[in-house]
């Protein structure tokens, strides 16, 4: 930490230039969330381990307990993380003399790294699992439709991580910050196009429990590559509906916190 | 500290002048800075510096640059011949006056005023 | 390093409210500027519409030359104190110390240490466990140490007791004599800080009613006090705030410069002059603002 003595002759300094300002957000925003993280993936760890320890223990081991684990429950916590980024932190940057639109920067950075780090996480997790049933001689047997077929396949693991964990990110973020600009009704009604990348970006990839839907409507699964690039596409278009919406919005009166107090540990 | 019946850079004027005059500031003794006043007093330095500047106006401060502001040679008695001017007609008349209302002679008041004069010298 | 502010005909309206009505006010760079106002007079608002936290519904709003909202340079120059604190409620006191000091480029670590020493502020404590109190002390060493040069402190004491409040004027005196910049103040404590203050702006029902320097509004208020004719004489012409009757007597508040020659004719006619405090005058002026005109 510098600190800045400042007399009325010597010129002062601004500090870091407006972008380098979007990394410092971006720095105390992952600051801020990590150690709830930390608890976050000690807790899977602990579940995972205990859920193999037992099915080995008392049954047959002959499905993957991180897939369950993994994509399927636990991205929707970087997702309620990602809902409270505009409305808990946007006004405490606001106040320290950050624009909304370093802001929006720097959010965004975090996010993607948010995104990124689960999905390296996730990856991890499949590969671990991978090498130990391949040891053990047990089936990964997955229930979901993946782009991959084996914890091995460490780029389409990644690469179905990184979407779908970016995606609920991007929903998330998204809805947050309609909350904050429309508040309740409107809000509450912005969930439907806020809510398009997470459960596009399944139907898109065919992968995670909404394709069930596309394939209910007819849509028909879609080339490997399309599917990753209108992805991107999609969680890219979300980030930056964020941008237009925060760009001009009233800073809300009262406490800034409160109600949320379990996000910044 | 200060009352709210006048502005208080002149407030602030007025005791510094009542100081030297009750020779608590000598001549050419340092007086204290803007900064120092404003805290003391709890006023905004902005006000106190205007004290200030009356009295370097009137003559009755100077200012060397870069060390501070201090009482003039002959700003006591500058000070003595202004308040000799308005004694009577503020302290003597405003004197007289009461004792008529409240009926005291005018002989009494005189006769105190000699015995206050007799005690002294 | 200070910065001025300019406004011209700016008005805030949410939804139905109008909080701000065709405001237009001038405060020069540098200075510690007290603004007073009833509550719902748009005080928040204006300072609010400062701080960039709300964008004017129209008008002109310029701070160093420059409309503040999503402006770089002016909105990390401009630090806006709130009466609730802006620091995470889960964050320990010497986190949100930390947290401001990476955002704030005029941050002043030792100057922090220093406030936190002098209002005994609870380093280790969560934001949440504090006191109101020391919510607000945490607040004004935020707004203290970030040494910014548009400095804004709205209602920033609630809770302090008087001890507290006045380390608080003092430290605020001090480091604006080492470090001048633009101070607001805005607050309902009058007779306890105007002696602060340069100037004083007033503001009712979204509109400017007075901006005056401190000294000159303290000279301005009299009260003539005397038979009800007599007085009804001598304030003729003159801008009446307001009057009390008891019997035949009549005390009326002016807002006039009296000049020496006008004190000998009031005295000469039996009239009594009197001070008006700055809070008597804020009460008169703020009840009838047309006064003013």
């Amino acid at each position: 930490m510098t600190s800045h003595h400042t007399t009325q002759d010597s010129p002062v300094s601004d500090g870091p230039a407006s972008d380098g300002r979007g990394r410092t957000v971006a720095a105390l925003l992952w600051a801020g969330h990590l150690r709830l993280l930390l608890i976050f993936w000690a807790i899977v760890v602990v579940i995972f381990v205990a859920l193999g320890v037992g099915q080995a223990a008392f049954g047959q081991l002959d499905r993957s307990l991180w897939e369950i684990a993994g994509l399927g429950a636990a991205k929707y916590f970087p997702f309620a993380l990602a809902i409270m980024i505009t409305p808990l932190n946007l006004s405490v940057y606001v106040a320290h003399g950050v624009t909304r639109r370093e802001f929006f920067t720097g959010a965004a950075l975090f996010a993607g790294l948010l995104g990124l780090v689960f999905a390296v996480a996730f990856t991890l997790g499949f590969a671990v699992e991978h090498l130990a049933y391949t040891a053990a001689g047990l089936p990964e047997g997955f229930t979901g439709p993946h782009l991959f077929t084996s914890g091995g396949q460490v780029h389409l693991v990644l690469v179905e991580a990184v979407l779908t964990f970016t995606a609920h990110i991007a929903s998330g973020w998204l809805i947050g910050s309609g909350y904050y600009r429309f508040g309740g009704w409107l809000g509450t009604l912005f969930l439907v196009p806020a809510l398009v990348p997470a459960l596009g970006t399944d139907v898109l990839l065919g992968t995670g429990w909404f394709r069930a839907v596309g394939t209910a409507v007819g849509l028909g699964q879609l080339a490997m590559p399309a599917g990753i690039a209108l992805s991107v596409l999609l969680i890219a278009a979300a980030v930056a509906a964020n941008q237009p919406l925060t760009r001009s919005v009233a800073i809300r009166r009262g406490p800034t916190t409160g109600q949320t107090q379990w996000i910044f540990p | 500290m200060f009352d709210d019946r006048s502005p208080i850079y002149q407030q602030i004027a007025e005791k510094i002048k009542e100081d030297i005059l009750a020779g608590v500031l000598q001549e050419d003794e340092k007086v204290m800075s803007t900064n120092q006043y404003s805290s003391f007093y709890r006023i905004n330095p902005a006000t106190a510096a205007k004290g200030f500047q009356q009295l370097l106006e009137e003559g009755i401060l100077y200012k060397k640059r870069g060390i501070g502001m201090f009482v003039s040679q002959n700003a006591r008695e500058t000070l003595r011949q202004q308040r000799r001017e308005r004694f009577f007609e503020e302290v003597v008349d405003a004197m007289v006056a009461e004792a008529r209302m409240i009926g005291i002679p005018l002989a009494d008041v005189i006769r105190r005023i000699q015995d206050a004069d007799g005690g002294r010298s | 390093m200070s910065l001025s502010v300019h406004l011209r005909d700016l008005s805030l309206r949410y939804g139905e409210t109008t909080a701000l009505d065709g405001l237009s006010l001038e405060l020069a760079g540098g200075k510690v500027y007290g603004l007073l106002g009833r509550n719902g007079s748009g005080k928040t608002s204006l300072l609010s519409v400062l701080a960039a936290r709300r964008r004017a519904s129209a008008g002109t709003v310029l701070v160093d030359g420059e409309d503040p909202f999503e402006n770089t340079r002016i909105m990390r120059r401009t630090c806006f104190i709130r009466d609730e604190v802006d620091a995470y409620e889960q964050t320990s006191v010497r986190q949100a110390l930390r947290f401001a000091a990476r955002l704030r480029p005029h941050w002043d670590e030792d100057y922090a240490h220093h406030l936190v020493d002098t209002f005994k502020l609870p380093v280790k404590k969560k934001v949440s466990a504090l006191s109101r109190g020391m919510k607000s002390a945490l607040g004004i060493t935020l707004g203290l140490a970030c040494r910014a040069p548009l400095t804004i402190f709205d209602e920033s004491y609630l809770g302090m007791d008087a001890p507290s409040r006045y380390a608080f004027y003092d430290e605020l005196l001090s480091d604006y004599a080492e470090n001048p910049r633009t101070i607001i103040l805005s607050t309902h404590l009058i007779e306890e800080v105007n002696s602060l203050f340069e100037e004083i702006v007033i503001l009712d029902n979204g509109r400017l009613v007075l901006h005056e320097e401190v000294d000159t509004l303290r000279a301005r208020g009299v009260s003539v006090t005397g038979p009800a004719e007599v007085v009804d004489r001598f304030t003729a012409g003159l801008t009446v705030l307001g009057e009390q009757r008891l019997g035949n007597t009549k005390a009326v508040t002016v807002y006039e410069r009296f000049d020496d020659a006008r004190r000998r004719a009031a005295r000469a006619a039996g009239l009594e002059l009197g001070a008006v405090p700055v809070q008597d005058l804020f009460v008169h002026l703020t009840r009838q603002p047309e006064a003013q005109r």
